[in-house]
């Protein structure tokens, strides 16, 4: 722990007296906080505080630069994460970005290497969002967070013409021996080559996008904004993708094993298209506050007989379950929003969610963000409150996270938990 | 007496062709923008400066890029902030009333509504309010004297196509010897009057006499201000391309020397 710590230190010592001086932008964002129980919640969709331990704390070191010479811009951003409890800690190098972007012709860019690509045009995961690995569940409700921002090995050529922006992106299956320390400074594999075309562009007063991607299977996508008046904003992000037999399979045997059931009768077996969307509203009053809802349907969660038969044996279960030897393997392996993501490819275990997020500026350094996430189908949900003060270059903010409604539900499964954590960041 | 009555008809000519020579609304405020704009393809650097009670609160930044498109009657503005750290780096699109934004940690391009507030008084929209007849139809309501200076007094009602604007009505005062702004009322959709802006510093930038500094007043709380102030005003043509939101990821500060 001891070393790692200062193995931490050094590299941030490093950054300040060599790296900084060329670099133009580098960060340090460091946080502590507590739970008042381990976490033990399925779904822990912010993942705010990083960890799922009693006590803990976790640094963060992020420098990176641009080099412009005319057409010609090499981008490069590093990243270290040190996460440290009683019991454990953890020390990861990665380099988020690290790519070349040019321009052979006029209006046609072409980018290649690692590239973190977001489109889309609202707050929360964007499920078009292809080129994202499906466990990167992107904290964009923040505009200052700590998220871990990595992107994905790719060649783009993208083409601005009069009326439309066309791209057109391969990215290829990319892997390499997990026990090599220094290769995996080069962040998460790439399972499986991606092909995706895009075409996105503004009509009568639309912002409308379209993608269609091949991994395997095909997947569609299609973004949407609009503005209504001068406060109202609209938006839909869609996906609808092919089934994919492994992540139904996936879902049959955690269905059956959490509910003892063994016949294969869940509603998605007989979807052919998987379809996930959301549906938002943004609108600022006059006076500084902003209010935000989403509607989130999950085309891979559970329908509402599902989840409450899932419900009815875990609460049948709750003892039993409570030890954590005794919990049936894949929830075992569902203990974090992470594995279940990784383990299901679920963004979430139900069909149908909600977000409503209230932001507003006390005063031009000091900020505050309320946030609700409802399952709603059982009503339970997370509630998040944070704030922060900033004075240049420091920031300074403070974060609760605690779940509400039903304990048995996906956000407090088996315990009532609540989380709270500081946080201290500095930008340069 | 016959001397008296061609003096007569003299005087009631020029008089009416003084009457002639008298501008209509349409021309006062086409002259006024054309009189403030330095060009079609501008550059600034702007510092935005947030007052309580004559308290300093906080400040900005920014750099601007414009490009005024008369066929298409529109002001396409390019905004990348520098300063303070907090917002450094992120960038802003303004299409006529269509707004776009990309903070650098969150990366996709997100839609914003006009009347978003950006600092203090000012509101997004506000920064590429350049020119006032592309997007509002003027009356002259008369003559009035402000500050020792005659000023025609216009009302601008916004254009029916531009009824998504922040605002539906404008009273400008326009001063008559150089035909510049010297103080405007901005209205609400709902009549409620929003700001007070004062325009004030003239300056020689480019041959044309530009208000360095406009000072915004909260209508409801007075002693709340936000200033504006050119730094830097330049002509600068910036490739059409970096006026399409999905170009602002890629986009990355350009200096304002020529």
């Amino acid at each position: 722990m001891r070393t790692m710590y200062r193995l931490l230190l050094l590299l941030a010592l490093f950054c300040f007296f060599l790296v900084a001086p060329v670099m133009a932008a580098w960060e340090i964002n460091m946080a502590l906080g507590t739970t008042r129980e381990v976490t033990d919640s399925l779904l822990n969709p912010e993942n705010v505080l990083a960890l799922s331990t009693e006590h803990y704390g976790t640094t963060q070191v992020i420098f990176g630069d641009q080099w412009l010479s005319s057409d010609l811009v090499f981008l490069f951003s590093f990243e270290s994460w040190l996460a440290y409890s009683h019991t454990e800690h953890r020390l990861s190098n990665t380099i988020t970005e690290c790519y070349l972007s040019f321009m052979p012709w006029e209006n046609i860019y072409l980018d290649l290497g690692k590239v973190y690509y977001q489109p889309g045009v609202g707050f929360f995961k964007n499920p078009s969002a292809f080129l994202l690995p499906a466990g990167a569940q992107i904290n964009k409700i923040y505009y200052g967070g700590r998220e871990k921002n990595e992107g994905r090995i790719i060649l783009r050529g993208q083409y601005f013409s009069p009326t439309a922006v066309y791209e057109l992106i391969y990215s290829p299956e990319f892997r390499w021996d997990r026990e090599n320390e220094y290769l995996n400074c080069l962040g998460s594999q790439q399972d499986e080559e991606i092909l995706l075309c895009s075409v996105a562009g503004h009509a009568a007063g639309f912002d409308l996008a379209g993608s269609v991607c091949y991994d395997r299977r095909l997947r569609f996508g299609g973004n949407l904004a609009y503005v209504v008046g001068n406060n109202l904003e609209l938006h839909l992000e869609l996906a609808v993708e092919q089934k994919d037999a492994s992540q139904i399979n996936k879902k049959n045997d955690l269905y059956r094993q959490l509910t003892g059931e063994t016949a294969a009768d869940l509603g998605i077996l007989s979807q052919r298209l998987i379809p996930i969307f959301i549906l938002g509203t943004h609108y600022t009053f006059p006076s500084q506050w902003n209010l935000m809802f989403e509607y989130y349907f999950n085309g891979l969660g559970f329908h509402s007989g599902e989840w409450a038969k899932i419900r009815e044996r875990l609460i049948e279960n709750k003892k039993f379950y409570k030890n954590p030897e005794k919990r049936p393997q894949v929830m075992t392996a569902l203990s974090t929003a992470k594995s279940l993501i990784d383990v299901s490819g679920i963004p979430g275990m139900v069909r149908h969610y909600g977000l409503v997020r209230f932001a507003y500026d006390l005063s031009t350094e000091t900020s505050l963000e309320l946030i609700g996430l409802f399952n709603l189908i059982d009503l339970s949900g997370m509630s998040l409150i944070k704030c922060w003060y900033a004075w240049e270059p420091f920031q300074i903010g403070a974060t609760f996270q605690m779940p509400f409604g039903e304990k048995d539900s996906e956000f407090g499964l088996l315990i009532d938990e609540w989380t709270a954590g500081v946080w201290f960041a500095v930008n340069f | 007496m016959r001397y008296f009555k061609y003096l007569l008809f003299v005087m009631l000519m020029i008089n009416s062709f003084a009457l002639a020579a008298e501008l209509d609304g349409v021309e006062i405020l086409k002259k006024t923008d054309e009189n403030r704009i330095v060009g079609h393809e501008f550059a600034f650097e702007m510092e935005i400066s947030s007052y309580r009670v004559e308290k300093l609160v906080d400040s900005y930044t920014l750099a601007g890029y414009v490009r005024i498109d008369d066929q298409q009657q529109t002001v396409k503005s390019l905004i990348y902030f520098l300063q303070p750290a907090q917002v450094k780096d992120r960038k802003m699109l303004m299409i006529g009333n269509e707004i776009w934004m990309h903070f650098p940690k969150t990366r996709n391009v997100i839609r914003l509504s006009p009347l978003q507030v950006l600092l203090g008084e000012i509101s997004n929209g506000d920064i590429a309010q350049v020119a006032f007849s592309i997007d509002y139809d003027p009356v002259v309501l008369g003559k009035e004297d402000y500050n020792g200076q005659t000023c025609y007094r216009l009302e601008l009602t916004v254009k029916e196509e531009r009824k998504q604007g922040p605002y539906s009505k404008i009273i400008l005062l326009v001063d008559t010897a150089e035909l510049l702004p010297v103080y405007a009322e901005f209205y609400a959709q709902s009549g409620r009057k929003l700001k007070e802006v004062y325009y004030k510093d003239y300056q020689t930038i480019l041959g044309k006499r530009i208000p360095m500094v406009s000072e915004v007043y909260d209508s409801i709380i007075g002693e709340n201000c936000t200033v504006m102030q050119y730094k830097k005003l330049v002509k600068k043509s910036v490739p059409e391309t970096y006026f399409r939101k999905e170009h602002l990821p890629r986009m990355s500060f350009i200096p304002l020397s020529n």
